[in-house]
Order: structure tokens, then C-alpha cells, then sequence
């Protein structure tokens, strides 16, 4: 008479509790049939065998770790844009004041008095060919535009010392 | 699902310590995910590290429509996947072989007997030669107690293909076992 082994999906399905419906016929099977039996030992065995846990620990303080480096980035790259935010509205400001308050002709007159030599005609002469037909094509006026450019690099300048500066203090120290 | 909610709160309010506490619930989860598809990597810690980062940065867009377990799991798989993808590693996937193909190409492998010390040893040398996405599946399963709804949504396949690839995983370490050890050995 043929006999009707169980396959391997069926002992698999088995041990998960897959086959409530099944159970007494399976029980009654494992007991006759040698074979489905050692089958089934083998799987039990496999069964207890995969809750081993083989994947290495990660150090001890990896959670503080990474969350330390996360909130870090997370502030920097905040830092990264607002100075620039502030610079921008430290210089909108400037050059509003400058325009209401007429300063600019002092250093228009300023920059008229400097030309004292051949040389400082000749780069002013330079800077003055370049920015008088830049002013008129944007309809502003080249003193303006002048100390406009002026305070650009002042500020730049200014921002390039103090983050070098702050860099250097950080190496140092550290 | 309402702790994990105030978890995230606070996470978002600022509360590092709170992420360090999301950090510790999960580590082993996203451990053994990048463990079982990248096994042997010297970068398995900094991988685990850039998945936290990447988990950190995409918190305000997670919506709780998955569990965080779950929607951690595809972080790290789809991490894992694209590390694969940039070093250029192809997935020798379902290599599913039967018990005897194995033993026929296995002559590089450790003996059983004279080079690993015991039998558990032996296990889990197989248990980590299972194929990347079939030993993450028995590893969340068994490990993690995840369903294979669960599974299925962090590796995006069917819950009838994560069975199979269980059933099949199960079933190749079975045969690959048994070819070496009698189940007295075995059963320890």
C-alpha cells in the first residue's frame, strides 16, 4: 500500500501551528512513519536553530554616537545658512541707510580725493570706466554703485576673517 | 503605536536622547538586515550608522501608516540595496541549491569537524551562508517576530514569496546540515 509522506512544507507548516485543523492525523502519522518522523526531528532541530542569533553587537555606545552625530549635522547645516541670512539683511540695511542718508557723495568726494598719485588716477580712471557704464545701464548712480561694491567686499572680508579666525580657535584647541 | 508617536514628538521637539533611545530600540533590527545582506563588511557599523542618519533625517515625513519597525527595516534594506548597487556587488540571490550541489562545490569551505570547534559554530556558519535576502527574511522572522506582511513590506515582495523563501531557507539549511551532522550532533 502506498504511503502518504508528509512533504516539507507540510512538518514546516506543522511546527508554525499552521495546521490546527490537521493536527491529530499529523500526530497519528509522525508516529507510525519512520520517515516523516526523522523528517520532522530535522526540522525541529532547525526550528530551535535559527533563533541564533549570529549577526555581530554593535559597540556599546553606538546609540549615543549616532545620535550625537545626528543632531550635529542637523545644527550645522542650520549654521551653514543663517549667518548668511544675516549678512544679507546687515547689508540690504546698510546700503537702505546709505541711499536715505546721502553718505555715498562723502565717499564719492573721499574717493575723488584719494586720486593723488599716477597710479591711483589710473586705477581709478579704471574702476570708474567699468562702473559708470554698469550704473547707468541699471540707472543708479556710479558713486552709489561704488560703495555698494565696497561694502560687498567689506563684507565678505570681513565674514571670510571671522570664520578663519573661529576655525583657527577650534583647531587650537582642539 | 502611541509611545512611538510621542517618541517621534519629542524627537522632533529636539530631544536627543530620545532619538538615542529610538537608536537602541532598533539597532539589532537594522543590525541584522545589514549583516544578513552585506555579511562580512568592514563598513557594518558606519552602514548602521548612515541608516540612523538617513531614519533621523526622514522623520518628519514618516506618517505612521506602517509600523516605525517596519518602515526602519525598508530604510535599511533600500540602504543596503544601494551600497550593493554602488560597489557594484550583485545579489547572488536564491541560490537556493539542494544539499548535494552544495557538498559538491563546498571543497573551500571549513570541515565540519577539524576547522570549526563545535557544532553550534557549525550552525551558525550556515545560518550566515544562507542567500542575503533568504537570511534576512529568517532572520526577521525568527529574530525580529515579524509576520510576513511585515517582511514583505520592508523587502517589497508578496507575503506568498516571503513564505516561500522561509519555507526554502529552512529547508536548505536542513539539508546542508543534515549532509554534514546526525541529529543527535545537531541537537544541542
Amino acid at each position: 500500500m502506498a504511503v502518504n509522506h508528509l512533504s516539507d512544507n507540510d512538518i514546516q507548516d506543522f511546527l508554525e501551528g499552521n495546521l490546527k485543523n490537521r493536527d491529530e492525523e499529523i500526530r497519528l502519522h509522525l508516529n507510525e512513519c519512520a520517515t516523516c518522523n526523522k523528517k520532522f526531528k530535522e526540522f525541529s532541530v532547525i526550528f530551535n536553530q535559527v533563533k541564533i542569533d549570529t549577526t555581530p553587537a554593535l559597540s556599546t555606545s553606538f546609540a549615543s554616537k549616532v545620535a550625537a552625530k545626528a543632531f550635529s549635522e542637523s545644527e550645522q547645516s542650520k549654521k551653514v545658512f543663517s549667518p548668511y541670512i544675516y549678512y544679507f539683511a546687515g547689508l540690504v540695511c546698510l546700503i537702505v541707510a546709505i541711499w536715505y542718508t546721502g553718505i555715498w557723495s562723502i565717499f564719492g568726494r573721499m574717493m575723488s580725493a584719494l586720486k593723488i598719485t599716477s597710479i591711483a588716477d589710473f586705477i581709478g580712471d579704471l574702476i570708474i570706466s567699468v562702473l559708470t557704464p554698469l550704473a547707468k545701464m541699471l540707472h543708479i548712480d556710479t558713486a552709489f554703485l561704488a560703495v555698494f561694491i565696497l561694502v560687498l567686499i567689506v563684507a565678505v572680508a570681513l565674514d571670510y576673517i571671522i570664520r578663519h579666525s573661529r576655525q583657527r580657535t577650534i583647531s587650537y584647541l582642539v | 503605536v502611541d509611545n512611538e508617536k510621542k517618541l517621534i514628538d519629542e524627537i522632533l521637539s529636539g530631544n536627543q536622547a530620545a532619538f538615542e533611545r529610538l537608536v537602541n530600540k532598533y539597532e539589532r533590527l537594522v543590525a541584522h538586515i545589514v549583516y544578513k545582506m552585506i555579511p562580512a563588511s568592514e563598513e557594518f557599523e558606519d552602514i548602521c550608522q548612515e541608516v540612523f542618519i538617513k531614519v533621523y533625517k526622514s522623520l518628519k515625513t514618516y506618517r505612521g501608516d506602517a509600523r516605525l519597525s517596519t518602515w526602519i527595516g525598508r530604510i535599511t534594506y533600500n540602504r543596503c540595496i544601494d551600497y550593493l548597487n554602488r560597489k557594484k556587488i550583485p545579489i547572488i540571490e536564491d541560490d537556493l541549491s539542494t544539499a548535494a550541489d552544495y557538498i559538491a562545490d563546498n571543497s573551500e569551505g571549513p570541515d565540519s569537524r577539524a576547522e570549526l570547534a563545535n557544532t553550534a559554530e557549525a550552525v551558525r556558519f550556515e545560518i550566515d551562508r544562507l542567500p542575503p535576502r533568504v537570511g534576512t527574511i529568517v532572520a526577521l522572522y525568527h529574530l525580529e517576530d515579524m509576520s510576513y506582511a511585515e517582511i514583505g513590506e520592508i523587502l517589497n515582495m508578496p507575503d506568498g514569496t516571503v513564505k516561500s523563501y522561509l519555507f526554502r531557507g529552512r529547508k536548505l539549511l536542513r539539508d546542508r546540515l543534515t549532509s554534514k551532522y546526525n541529529i543527535e550532533e545537531l541537537w544541542q
